[in-house]
């Protein structure tokens, strides 16, 4: 380094002893203020792909979920209507198996 | 019962280790403080937003770099301050802008808190009145010619000369090459030279 850029250097560096007592206790305010400043750490760039992968997942499971019914005209009560004839003849329908099992018996 | 133990002394363990690194980063901001905000101050010409500069740089890396090793902290801060800095002046350009298409006639370089390079720089207490003056004026014409610098060149003096990083933490401060950095700061030295030549040699 050269004469005059030290010359310069200690120049710059005295000015920074000068400061006046109101901007040192806003310094020092601010200071205190940043360090309670939440953390906000990163994740290793190497998760992103596993990350985007897991959302894109859960995205799909949302929009194909195997348990919904793929008919939207269909209800619950659908499934119990096309049996309606076994559940109103169901005594004769017990009768019958009962029967079958005497005959093989 | 151990495993409630070995939770608790753990837990002490990392708050331990916590403290002592918020007081390792309390220390370094404030060995930091007092230059950024000379630096931010020659930059911008301008006492609050020079402070929100320097603030807004210590919070940004207490959030998102205490975890980084400590040597690293100086020029990951720097960098930070000096990309604030930008951003101060690109929204003073803006809102002179904005303000010019008003009409409304307001310059921010009207306003109170413009940082007069002669007052502020007054030299220590302890110096006789006449030292003190003279110690003011060299500042003074120091950060005008800095001023004057494209913003480029400014960077890479006020990192490598002020602050004394070395060309490659000041390549990372400023997201460069080596090579640009020694490109700049060279033409930074000659344009100063020409100006303080007499002043400073």
């Amino acid at each position: 380094m050269s004469e005059f850029e030290r010359s310069m250097r200690q120049t710059l560096r005295a000015s920074e002893q000068t400061l006046d007592n109101a901007t040192l206790a806003e310094l020092s305010e601010r200071r205190r203020q940043a360090l309670s400043a939440p953390s906000k750490r990163r994740l290793p760039i190497f998760l992103a792909p596993a990350i985007g992968m897991a959302a894109a997942a859960v995205l799909a499971l949302l929009v194909i979920n195997p348990f919904t019914p793929t008919d939207n005209n269909v209800t619950q009560d659908d499934y119990l209507t096309g049996n309606i004839e076994l559940y109103e003849e169901l005594d004769f329908y017990s009768w019958l198996a009962y029967e079958e099992r005497s005959v093989e018996g | 019962m151990i495993v409630t133990k070995t939770a608790t002394l753990r837990d002490k363990y990392l708050t331990r280790g916590k403290i002592l690194e918020l007081q390792s980063l309390e220390n370094f901001l404030l060995s930091v403080e007092r230059r950024a905000y000379r630096i931010a101050v020659v930059s911008l010409l301008h006492r609050e937003d020079a402070l929100d500069a320097v603030q807004e740089a210590m919070t940004q890396l207490v959030a998102r770099y205490r975890d980084k090793n400590w040597e690293e902290w100086r020029p990951l801060f720097y960098r930070i301050l000096h990309s604030k800095i930008i951003d101060a002046h690109r929204k003073r350009k803006l809102q002179q802008r904005f303000s010019g298409w008003l009409g409304s006639g307001r310059d921010h370089g009207e306003n109170d808190d413009i940082e007069d390079p002669l007052q502020n720089a007054a030299g220590p207490e302890h110096l006789a009145p006449e030292p003190r003056r003279q110690n003011a004026e060299a500042v003074a014409k120091l950060d005008v010619a800095i001023q004057r610098l494209p913003v480029r060149q400014q960077q890479a003096f006020m990192l490598r000369c002020w602050e004394g990083l070395s060309t490659r933490e000041t390549a990372c401060a400023m997201r460069c090459s080596e090579g640009s950095v020694k490109t700049h700061y060279s033409r930074a030295i000659h344009s100063l030279r020409s100006v303080l030549g007499d002043y400073y040699e």
